[in-house]
């Protein structure tokens, strides 16, 4: 089964327009960042946000109202896919399965359920907070709005989880699961998350957002032509070795990076081509950064030659590598 | 992996298998505390659970964890979830150095939260300048991943990890999806499981929705008042059975997954969210519910998942004898879905149906047949393993005895 991207959704802090976003990443105009602060030490960091104002319409949505940001994200991405691939999205008439990846997942709730617990005891959680707090809140959100009650699941990983749910997603399709599945990713951004990485003087502006594709068998969207689903890496030599070797046999003529102004965009130093570097305007998002990358290699193959290809390299910063290829 | 079709569909061995649970630090152990219908939900005494309701749960014992030490001696600084993990490994290598997994699929919930906890508590006690010293090392364990990755480095192999966390049908679906990789011919070997340590803020989670228990954990009793939390891990090794190098302990047959959409937290009453799954397993293996030896069921004790179950249990494999084996362990959440299959394996090698304990009664028309308090000797071949979780959802697994 050859898999397509028939549709795609994108919340980025540059905006929910694919287009208008994938135009301010080709001209490589950022607004500047925001801060986040840390309560108990004032520490302020520099973060990428969501304007919330921009996914309203599905904060309203009943289903979501107690629902945390990543919520909102997720849904609004995965709704925008479904649109883009004119999409009724009949669970009666069609199959669709949902495949949601994160690296950090409602950290927000978690965070103010844990404050709660900390500060009064074990038995003073919020029951409102709670059941937003498990990573696949986000997922189970999507299928209740979107209406689909087949396969849907949660993988959570480093960055390298958005190219492994493209993987799995394809896997589903390819065992007549579904006969479409919508992946998608979320983060929200939190201090905890800025202090967590703050210890690894990693260096990069965090960000939130989200991006979904519709993978499915037909339409003119871009192939998924090959998936390096990850792979373990104990140095950044080792991941740049199998960065540079998965780039190799993808033979693309376009690059859209992965860097994110940390030590560990040392491991694409042996990809040659032109290159898009989306986290530079939009931060680092861990997997909704990999969605967006995947997102961003689709809009950049529009109009290309039929046959030119698209490789999207992703290093985790928790050991794992992983890359894709799109061919229009 | 590229994206091709694959269209062979070979068989799926489970050659290898560790489990460590309240129930025992190995498989053996379990099997024993299965056979007897071992009660070994204890008091907590990890955290202060004065003022819950709950203050009991399946606990894995510290002196089985300190045995991680001895495999490898950076371990006494991993935390339980990490320790679990690398146990379970070991048993289920069982020093075979020939098993290289093209992949790893393991399911969990929570993750290395534990440590997460502490991260928060070093701001939350060190105000301004809270010490940083092992805030690194929090950080790297904390992911869900790390525990896996501590355990693959343990015993030098590298495989790409997918982590699965479908709340508490995840473990039920990390070994759907290794046996669809195998069975597809995607991959040769997997190495899948599941794993969660119990943590404060779950135990404070479920104590908030008034899920947990005071008393016993009584799966499927009309009187049932709640779940009790568990912890453990459980790994499998996976292979094809006609390339397999190792007598394999059970095949896996079939594997089905739905979404109920009723509620975050509340399955749908009518029981359609674990039917869809329950069916689309045995559509899957092209068994019959009448080819059922015994169901293992998810059982939790709430009032809300047992009677939901149960309904499915009573259209899909009406009369087919089932049990929780909650009653014993407690739930351990995305660990659940691995370790109960584990018991079902154990379970087939024993030749009995494990106990669903501190049963009275069943609610007023559900006419089921649970395996009641005491073990039943029997010599049971095909199993069914179900799984439900918050988000909606279910999944299913059907497992079969080896040598036929």
């Amino acid at each position: 089964m050859i898999a397509r991207i028939q549709g795609l959704g994108w919340i980025t802090p540059l905006g929910r327009d694919p287009a208008s976003a994938w135009e301010a990443v080709q001209a490589g105009s950022a607004p500047e960042p925001t801060e986040l602060t840390n309560p108990f030490n004032a520490r302020s960091f520099p973060v990428r946000r969501i304007d919330t104002a921009m996914v309203a319409d599905v904060a309203r949505l009943p289903r979501l109202r107690r629902s945390s940001v990543i919520s909102h994200f997720a849904v609004a991405a995965a709704l925008d896919a479904l649109k883009d691939a004119g999409c009724g999205c009949n669970p009666l008439t069609e199959r669709l399965a949902v495949v949601f990846a994160a690296t950090n997942g409602g950290v927000i709730y978690t965070r103010r359920f844990f404050e709660d617990v900390s500060k009064s005891g074990t038995q003073a959680g919020s029951p409102l907070l709670f059941p937003e707090t498990v990573y696949n809140a986000p997922a189970s959100h999507i299928a209740a709005v979107a209406g689909i009650n087949g396969v849907v699941t949660t993988l959570v990983n480093d960055a390298s989880v958005g190219a492994d749910a493209i993987a799995a997603a394809s896997d589903l399709i390819d065992a007549g699961d579904c006969d479409r599945c919508l992946v998608v990713a979320a983060e929200e951004a939190d201090w905890a998350i800025c202090e967590a990485y703050a210890a690894w003087k990693l260096g990069t502006i965090f960000s939130e957002g989200a991006a979904a594709v519709l993978l499915g068998p037909g339409g003119n969207g871009p192939v998924v032509e090959r998936i390096d689903a990850g792979a373990a890496f104990r140095s950044i030599a080792e991941a740049r070795a199998m960065i540079g070797e998965f780039g190799m046999k993808s033979e693309a003529q376009i690059i859209v990076s992965g860097a994110s102004d940390t030590p560990f965009d040392e491991a694409e130093a042996d990809l040659r081509g032109p290159r898009f570097t989306p986290k530079k305007l939009f931060g680092e998002a861990f997997a909704a950064s990999t969605l967006m990358q995947i997102a961003g290699a689709a809009l950049a193959l529009r109009g290309q030659p039929t046959g030119t290809r698209a490789f999207v390299p992703v290093v985790g910063f928790h050991g794992q590598v992983a890359a894709l290829t799109l061919r229009a | 992996m590229e994206s091709k079709v694959l269209p062979t569909r070979r068989r799926v061995a489970i050659t290898g298998m560790g489990c460590i649970s309240p129930l025992g630090e190995t498989c053996p152990e379990a099997a024993r505390s299965l056979r007897a219908a071992r009660d070994c939900v204890t008091p907590v005494t990890a955290f202060d659970v004065s003022r819950c309701k709950c203050q009991t749960a399946g606990q894995v014992q510290n002196s089985w964890l300190g045995h991680a030490t001895s495999l490898m001696r950076r371990a006494r600084h991993w935390n339980r979830a990490s320790q679990m993990m690398l146990l379970a490994t070991a048993e289920a290598l069982g020093g075979r150095a020939d098993f290289v997994p093209d992949a790893v699929i393991v399911a969990t919930t929570s993750g290395g939260m534990t440590f997460g906890e502490e991260f928060y508590r070093m701001f939350e006690n060190g105000g301004a300048n809270g010490p940083r010293r092992r805030a690194a090392q929090w950080v790297r364990e904390y992911v869900p991943q790390q525990p896996v990755h501590d355990a693959m480095s343990a015993f030098g192999f590298s495989a790409p990890v997918r982590i699965v966390s479908n709340a508490c049908a995840s473990g039920t679906n990390a070994l759907g999806m290794a046996f669809q990789l195998v069975r597809s011919g995607r991959a040769r070997r997997v190495l899948c499981g599941g794993y969660d340590a119990l943590c404060q803020l779950v135990f404070a989670g479920f104590s908030s929705l008034q899920a947990a228990t005071d008393e016993k954990c009584r799966p499927f009793d009309s009187g049932r008042t709640g779940l009790v939390l568990g912890e453990g891990a459980a790994v499998f090794l996976l292979e094809a059975l006609d390339a397999a190098e190792h007598p394999p302990l059970a095949e896996i047959s079939g594997y089905g997954a739905s979404t109920d959409n009723h509620h975050l937290t509340q399955p749908n009453p009518d029981g359609s969210g674990p039917r869809l799954a329950m069916r689309a397993a045995l559509a899957d293996a092209g068994w019959a519910a009448a080819d059922l030896d015994y169901v293992n069921a998810h059982g939790t004790a709430t009032p809300f998942n047992d009677s939901c179950e149960a309904r499915a249990l009573a259209e899909v494999c009406p009369r087919v004898p089932a049990s929780s084996t909650k009653g014993q362990m407690g739930h351990s959440l995305g660990a659940a879905g691995a370790i109960e299959a584990a018991f079902c394996v154990l379970a087939m090698q024993g030749g009995f149906l494990p106990a669903n304990l501190n049963f009275r009664a069943p609610d007023d028309g559900v006419d089921l047949d649970i395996v009641a308090n005491a073990i039943r000797e029997a010599a049971p071949r095909r199993m069914l393993s179900s799984s439900l979780g918050f988000g909606g959802a279910n999944a299913s697994l059907l497992l079969e005895a080896a040598g036929k």
